[in-house]
C-alpha cells in the first residue's frame, strides 16, 4: 500500500466506474507537520467530501467522483486528472523527480488549487518550490475582472477565510503575518491559466466546516463560490 | 464491314440510307410476273411426276420439297432482276453546289503521328489533301464543287490558299468554328461541311449546341481524322480537381488523374508546386493494363492569396508531347476565422482540451457554450461579430451565422423539436458541418434514435431503454484506420502519409460510450477500433453527406488523453493536429451566405466570362429582388462594374458576363443589396492565361469526330478516301440537285443467290437420283 493510501477509506472504489472529474488532492513531500503524515493531508479527506457535496449540488451536470482522490505527483495515473489541489505548502519539499512529473503535469495541460498556507514565510516556501518547478513563468496577481472570478459565480472581492478555530470563535481571519488575502496565478505563453494560488486565505476549512453551526456561513459560502469557478474554469479553460 | 457491304450490294450502305427504291422497268412488267408465276407451276408440277422413279428412303422423302423451292426462288430473282431494280438519289449539279472545307489551324496539327504525310505532321497531311494537286482531295471535291476554305482556331475565317495555315493557334474550338464556317457560307447553296481535325476541342462550351444549330440548318458536317487514336509514348494531366477556396494552413487535398500511353507500369514523380517552390512529390505508379490512374495529392496551404498550384510530371524517354505534362489549379487560401458553435451538454476535459487545441488557430473562431447546472450555461469565445444567446439558438439568423456545429455530450430531450429540425437544417440546407461528438448522452446514449438529431449520425442509432442507467464505457479502443481513411485528410496527423498512417495504431488507447458498429448506407467510416468488449469493430470515426452539408461523428470521449499522457512528449502535437484538421474540414466547403463564382478557375484571353453569384438572407434563404453588381479588377488595376441579373432557373442565383482581354490574375468583388439594405458582400478570383487545352487528350479524339458527323447527319471519312466524299457530298439533300436513277439488278449479291439457288437445286437432286 502506498503511504498516501493508508487514510484512505472510501465507500465507492474511485475507478469502479469512470467519471469525468475528480477532485484530487496532490501527496506532496515535504516537512513533517504536527505529526501528520504531511502536510499535504491537512483537512484531507473530509474537506474533500464535503466540497464534493457541495458541488455536485450546485454544479449537477458533472459528471464527479462523490469522494476524496489522493495522488502523488510521482504516479503515472496523476495525468488522467487534469485538476489538482494542495494545501500548506509552506511545507512541501518536492523532489526532484514529483518536480519534474508536476512540470510535465501543468504544462499538458493540468491545473493547480494551492490554498491555505499563511505569512511570508510560507510564502517564502512556495515561491522557492515554484521558481524550482516553473522557472520561466512569473506569479502574478489575478485581476477581480479575471474570468475565474465570474464564471459561474460572480466574486466581486477577495475575502480572507480563516481557519475553522478562528472561524468559530470569531477571532481574527488572519494568521502569522498574512493579513491579505490573494488570490495569484501562473500563465503559460499562450495565457492558459495553470496554477491558482490561494494565499493567506483557508478555503479548506470553510468546505471542511461548512455543516458546523459556529462557524460563519459567509465564509462558506465565499468558499464554495471559489471552488466552484476553479472548477467551471479548469473544465472549460 | 462497310468494303463487304459495298461489294456485295454495290453501292454503300450510306447511299441505301440515303436513295428510294423502286423499279424503272416498262409496262410488259405484269406480263413477265404472270409468266413467271406459270414457269413456277409447271416447275412444281414436273417435280410431282418425277416422284415416282425416285428414292423412297425416310431420309430422302425429307428432301423432296427443296428442289421446286430453289427452283421457284432463282426465277423469283431473275424476275427481280428482269423488272430492273433502282435506287433514286438526289445528287447535285456540277459546279452549282458549295462545299466548305474547314481546317484545323491550331498547334496540335504539328504533331508527328500522321503517317500517311511525307513529313509525317497532321499538318503535312491536311496540305497534301488540299494541295490541289491532281487526285488530291481537294482537286477531287473541286471536279465537282465550289470548294471554299477556312481556316478555324477559337473561330473559323475564309482563306484564299492553304499557304495561309499556319498551324499556330493556342486553341481549336470546334463547335463554334463550325457554325461560324456555316454563317460565312450562309446564302449559298451548301452541300455540307469537311472538317479537317484532330477532334482536340478546347471549347469551354459543351459541342451539343453547336451541332443542334448545324442540324438545324441541314448542314452535313463530314469529318476527316487526322494524326493516330493513341499516341504512342505519351504521359499526360488529364484532369486536377482542386478545391476553389482553402482556410490558410490547411491540408489541400487534389485529385489528379495521369493518362498515359506506353508506359504501362513505371512509376513516376508527380510533382506539386507552389510559387517556383515544390510542396510535395507523390510517386504514382501506371497500371499495367489500363491507361488512366488518379493520384491524390495532399500538401498545406501556408501562404494566404490566390495561388497557382502546378501538377507537373518531368518528361519521360521517348515521350511525343511534353506539353501536357502540367496543369495548373487557381486555390485562394483564404485567412479568415470561420465561425463554429461547440455546444456541450456536461462540463467535462474532451471539450476543454478540444477547445484548447484549436485556441491558436487564428483561422477557427470555437464559439462554445456549456450546459453547468440545469438551465445555466456557460458561453465563451462569444465576441462583437457574434449574436448572444443563452443556451441553444432558438433563430434560424442565430445559429446560421456559424459555419459548423459541434454538439457534445447533451441528450436529445433537452431539444424542442424545432430546435433538433434547425439542427438538421444547418446541415440540409445551409450547408453547414455538424460534428457528433461521443459521450455519455450522446448518440444512441443520448436518446437520439427516433428524433430529427438521428438523422445526423452516421452510425446507425438504437432505442435505448431509459431504465439502464449509466451507459457501460467501451475501453482499451485501439485505433486503426480503414482504407478510406488512410488517404483522407483528416487523419493526416503528419506531414507524411505513410508516417501517419503508421501512429495511429500507436496512441494511447482511447474509450466510449457508444456502441457504433454499423454505419448508415451512403456513410463512410475513416477510423475503427476493436474492443474485447463488443464482437464487431467500434466505429470511431466516420462521415456522410446531408443535403447541402455533412455530418461527422467521433464516438470516443477522451481524446484529450493524447494531450495529457505521460507516455506522449510535452511537445507532440498529435492532438492539436486532430482537431484543427477536424474543425477544418467540418468546415471546408461550407457555402457562404453571399458567393461568387466564375464558371472556372481559369480562362483564355478574350474567353467570355460568365459570373455566378448567389445571394441568400441571414436564415440563407434565397434572395431574388436583390440589386448585385460585381465589380472586377483586372490585372491592369482597371475596374469594371457588371451588373448581375437573377437568372430566373434557381433561386437567388444572379448571372452576367464579361469578356477577359487582358491576361493575369482577376479579381471579383460582388455586392448584393435588397430595398437600399447591403445584404453582404463575396469576393473570388480566377486567372487568363494560355490553356494549351487541345494538347491535353492530343490523340486524334474519334469519338468527337464521329459524333459531330453522326449528329449533323455527316459521315466520318477516311484521310485520302476523296471518293467517298465526293459521292457523299453529291447524294444531298441541299443544294442545286438533280435526280438519278442506279442501277440495282447487277448487284452481285444477286447474282450470287442465283448461283446457290441452282447449285442447291442440283445438289439435292443429285441426292435424290433425280438427276
Amino acid at each position: 500500500m502506498r503511504t498516501y493510501e493508508r487514510y484512505l477509506y472510501r465507500p465507492v472504489d474511485p475507478y469502479e466506474v469512470q467519471r469525468e472529474f475528480y477532485f484530487t488532492r496532490l501527496a506532496y513531500s515535504g516537512h513533517m507537520y504536527r505529526g501528520f503524515a504531511g502536510s499535504w493531508s491537512i483537512d484531507y479527506p473530509k474537506a474533500d467530501r464535503q466540497f464534493m457535496i457541495g458541488l455536485k449540488r450546485l454544479l449537477d451536470q458533472l459528471d464527479a467522483y462523490d469522494y476524496d482522490h489522493a495522488l502523488p505527483a510521482t504516479d503515472p495515473d496523476l495525468f488522467r486528472f487534469p485538476f489538482l489541489y494542495s494545501v500548506e505548502v509552506g511545507y512541501m519539499a518536492l523532489s526532484p523527480a514529483e518536480r519534474e512529473a508536476l512540470r510535465r503535469y501543468l504544462l499538458a495541460g493540468g491545473f493547480w488549487v494551492i490554498d491555505d498556507f499563511w505569512g511570508s514565510w510560507e510564502w517564502a516556501n512556495l515561491e522557492r518550490e515554484l521558481s524550482l518547478l516553473l522557472p520561466e513563468y512569473p506569479i502574478v496577481e489575478l485581476p477581480l475582472d479575471h474570468p475565474i472570478f465570474h464564471c459561474f459565480y460572480d466574486v466581486e472581492e477577495i475575502l480572507q477565510v480563516p481557519n475553522v478555530g478562528q472561524g468559530r470563535y470569531g477571532g481574527p481571519t488572519w494568521e502569522q503575518d498574512g493579513f491579505t488575502p490573494h488570490v495569484r496565478g501562473i500563465f503559460d505563453e499562450q495565457g492558459r491559466l495553470m496554477v491558482v494560488i490561494n494565499w493567506n486565505t483557508d478555503l479548506g476549512d470553510a468546505w471542511e466546516w461548512a455543516e458546523d453551526e459556529w462557524y460563519p456561513v459567509r465564509f462558506s459560502h465565499y468558499a464554495y463560490q471559489m471552488g466552484v469557478n476553479f472548477v467551471v474554469y479548469a473544465m472549460s479553460h | 464491314m462497310v468494303g463487304l457491304f459495298e461489294f456485295l450490294f454495290k453501292y454503300r450502305p450510306a447511299l441505301f440510307e440515303e436513295g428510294r427504291f423502286t423499279f424503272v422497268s416498262p409496262g410488259w412488267m405484269q406480263v413477265a410476273a404472270l409468266l413467271a408465276g406459270a414457269l413456277l407451276v409447271v416447275a412444281a408440277f414436273s417435280y410431282r411426276r418425277t416422284g415416282g422413279a425416285a428414292d423412297r428412303t425416310a431420309g430422302a422423302e425429307r428432301l423432296r420439297w427443296l428442289p421446286p423451292v430453289f427452283r421457284s426462288l432463282a426465277i423469283a430473282v431473275i424476275v427481280f432482276c428482269l423488272l430492273q431494280p433502282a435506287l433514286v438519289l438526289s445528287t447535285v449539279v456540277p459546279q452549282e453546289t458549295f462545299v466548305g472545307v474547314v481546317v484545323d489551324d491550331s498547334r496540335s496539327m504539328a504533331m508527328p503521328d500522321e503517317a500517311s504525310a511525307a513529313d509525317g505532321t497532321r499538318a503535312g497531311a491536311v496540305l497534301e489533301a488540299l494541295s490541289g494537286e491532281p487526285g488530291s482531295m481537294l482537286d477531287r471535291l473541286a471536279e465537282r464543287f465550289q470548294v471554299r476554305l477556312l481556316a478555324f482556331g477559337r473561330s473559323a475565317e475564309r482563306i484564299e490558299s492553304t499557304e495561309q495555315l499556319r498551324f499556330a493557334r493556342a486553341d481549336s474550338r470546334i463547335g463554334e468554328a463550325l457554325v461560324a464556317a456555316r454563317d460565312e457560307l450562309a446564302g449559298l447553296p451548301l452541300s455540307g461541311l469537311v472538317l479537317f481535325s484532330d477532334g482536340a476541342d478546347s471549347a469551354p462550351a459543351e459541342l451539343g449546341d453547336a451541332l443542334l444549330t448545324l442540324k438545324a440548318a441541314g448542314t452535313p458536317v463530314y469529318t476527316v481524322g487526322l494524326g493516330l487514336p493513341r499516341l504512342r509514348k505519351d504521359i499526360e494531366v488529364s484532369r486536377v480537381v482542386a478545391p476553389r477556396r482553402v482556410l490558410e494552413g490547411s491540408t489541400v487535398e487534389v485529385e489528379v488523374t495521369l493518362s498515359q500511353t506506353g508506359f504501362g507500369g513505371r512509376t513516376v514523380d508527380l510533382e506539386v508546386e507552389d510559387d517556383g517552390r515544390i510542396v510535395n512529390v507523390e510517386q504514382v505508379t501506371f497500371p499495367r493494363g489500363g491507361s488512366a490512374v488518379t493520384a491524390r495529392v495532399m500538401f498545406a496551404a501556408n501562404d494566404e492569396g490566390a495561388r497557382e498550384f502546378r501538377f507537373q510530371v518531368a518528361g519521360q524517354p521517348g515521350e511525343e508531347l511534353l506539353l501536357n505534362n502540367e496543369r495548373t489549379a487557381l486555390v485562394e487560401v483564404l485567412k479568415r476565422r470561420e465561425k463554429i458553435f461547440f455546444f456541450e451538454g456536461e462540463p467535462r476535459d474532451e471539450s476543454k482540451f478540444l477547445r484548447r487545441a484549436v485556441s491558436q488557430d487564428e483561422n477557427l473562431h470555437v464559439v462554445s457554450m456549456t450546459r453547468q447546472a440545469a438551465n445555466k450555461f456557460y458561453g465563451m469565445n462569444f465576441d462583437e461579430d457574434t449574436r448572444r444567446f443563452e443556451g441553444f439558438p432558438t433563430r434560424r439568423e442565430e445559429l446560421f451565422e456559424y459555419s459548423g456545429v459541434i454538439l457534445g455530450s447533451m441528450e436529445a430531450s433537452f431539444f424542442t423539436h424545432d430546435q433538433m429540425r434547425m439542427l438538421v437544417d444547418f446541415a440540409a440546407q445551409r450547408g453547414g458541418g455538424v460534428l457528433l461528438l461521443g459521450g455519455r448522452r450522446a448518440f444512441s446514449e443520448g436518446g437520439f434514435a427516433g428524433t430529427p438529431l438521428a438523422e445526423l449520425s452516421p452510425v446507425v442509432l438504437y432505442d435505448r431503454p431509459s431504465e439502464q442507467g449509466r451507459p457501460e464505457l467501451l475501453t482499451d479502443l485501439r485505433l486503426e484506420l480503414t482504407p478510406q481513411g488512410r488517404a483522407h485528410p483528416a487523419t493526416l496527423l503528419r506531414d507524411e502519409r505513410e508516417e501517419a498512417n503508421e501512429l495511429w495504431p500507436t496512441l494511447p488507447p482511447l474509450s466510449a460510450y457508444q456502441r457504433a458498429t454499423e454505419l448508415k448506407a451512403g456513410a463512410t467510416a475513416l477510423l475503427q477500433a476493436e474492443s474485447p468488449m463488443v464482437s464487431d469493430p467500434m466505429i470511431v470515426l466516420a462521415h456522410h453527406r446531408i443535403g447541402r452539408g455533412r455530418a461527422i461523428a467521433f464516438t470516443p470521449h477522451d481524446s484529450w488523453h493524447w494531450q495529457m499522457s505521460a507516455d506522449i512528449p510535452l511537445e507532440d502535437q498529435t492532438h492539436e493536429r486532430l482537431w484543427r484538421q477536424m474543425l477544418r474540414w467540418l468546415v471546408s466547403y461550407v457555402p457562404d451566405r453571399i458567393e461568387i463564382e466564375a464558371d472556372h478557375d481559369r480562362f483564355e484571353p478574350g474567353s467570355i466570362v460568365t459570373l455566378r453569384a448567389t445571394v441568400r438572407d441571414e436564415a440563407f434563404q434565397e434572395v431574388n429582388r436583390a440589386q448585385v453588381v460585381a465589380a472586377i479588377e483586372q490585372p491592369s488595376g482597371e475596374e469594371v462594374e457588371v451588373p448581375l441579373d437573377w437568372s430566373v432557373e434557381r433561386d437567388g442565383e444572379f448571372v452576367g458576363t464579361f469578356t477577359a482581354g487582358e491576361s493575369g490574375l482577376y479579381r471579383v468583388e460582388v455586392d448584393a443589396r435588397a430595398e437600399g439594405q447591403l445584404l453582404g458582400v463575396a469576393t473570388s478570383r480566377f486567372a487568363v492565361d494560355e490553356l494549351n487545352e487541345e494538347l491535353f487528350g492530343a490523340a486524334r479524339r474519334d469519338s468527337v469526330l464521329k459524333r459531330i458527323a453522326s449528329e449533323t447527319g455527316g459521315r466520318q471519312v477516311e484521310l485520302g478516301r476523296a471518293d467517298r466524299l465526293v459521292e457523299d457530298l453529291s447524294v444531298s439533300r441541299e443544294g442545286t440537285l438533280v435526280r438519278e436513277a442506279r442501277d440495282l439488278w447487277d448487284m452481285p449479291i444477286l447474282f450470287l443467290v442465283l448461283v446457290a439457288l441452282l447449285g442447291g437445286e442440283w445438289a439435292v437432286r443429285r441426292r435424290l437420283g433425280m438427276a
